[in-house]
């Protein structure tokens, strides 16, 4: 006899929440271009990304001193939307899946 | 050239008569340009605003072009806004310009866009940019770079009061 139609049981949700695990493996890359002014790139991580000032001037630094910062690692879901909203505040990005 | 006036969350920014001149002139040069599609536009600038790289590698084409036709339509927005402010801007000085809260994101990214355009459309290189601007021979270029830095100092005050 079938199931009747229920709340998804514990299995279920735990095999659903090691997918999502599974697959947090995008990065978020920051490229450095010699135009964004560095107070702007840390006014946009802090907005974009919800980082503290620190941490916000910390990535700025190092996509400024070696060319690229990973800013986030996430789901492709989320990595996609934080890809489409930095490059709406004209940075250069891109996503990558984790090796 | 530019002073910040906060009251709670709007922004007055007042503006001499140069200020606002040049600044409504980037403003409409701004509406035209988020008008113009993607395909139709300045190679150059289409790689600044419009990603030909970073897309996933598995990508498909269509998907690339959505995301497009989603930044293309998320600038055409600010067409309304822009011709807001260039009403404002139209005023003898000194020239006051309201931004309220939701708008100044919006503001600070017009103003980079319009230096990242720029900036591809003149070729402005690293190098330009540290440049003493009267040893720049290239009458183009320095006249851009001129833009660049009066559109950096105007960001640099929006930066500071947010």
């Amino acid at each position: 006899m079938p199931k009747p139609f229920s709340a998804p049981d514990h299995d279920v949700r735990e095999k659903t929440d090691a997918l999502e695990h599974l697959d947090h493996g995008w990065n978020v890359i920051v490229w450095n271009d010699h135009v964004n002014l560095m107070g702007y790139v840390v006014f946009v991580f802090q907005r974009v990304l919800g980082f503290d000032r620190v941490k916000a001037e910390k990535h700025m630094l190092e996509v400024h001193h070696r060319g690229k910062s990973c800013v986030a690692t996430e789901t492709r879901e989320k990595a996609e939307l934080y890809w489409q909203r930095l490059q709406q505040f004209g940075l250069r990005t891109s996503i990558e899946k984790t090796t | 050239m530019m002073e910040v006036q906060k009251n709670a969350d709007e922004w007055s920014l007042v503006f001499d008569q140069e200020g606002a001149d040049f600044l409504r002139n980037v403003f409409r040069s701004m509406r035209d340009a988020y008008k113009t599609r993607p395909s139709e536009m300045n190679s150059a600038i289409r790689t600044v605003w419009y990603s030909e790289t970073g897309h996933p590698e598995d990508a498909t084409d269509e998907e690339r072009e959505l995301w497009n036709d989603s930044l293309y339509d998320f600038r055409c927005e600010r067409g309304r806004m822009l011709e807001r402010w260039m009403e404002q801007l139209q005023k003898p000085a000194p020239v006051t310009l309201k931004a309220n809260a939701a708008e100044h994101e919006a503001l600070l990214i017009i103003m980079n866009d319009y230096r990242l355009a720029l900036a591809a459309k003149f070729e402005v290189s690293e190098e330009d940019m540290d440049a003493n601007i009267l040893e720049v021979s290239d009458t183009q270029k320095r006249f851009a770079l001129i833009q660049m830095y009066f559109l950096s100092a105007f960001m640099t005050r929006l930066l500071e009061a947010i």
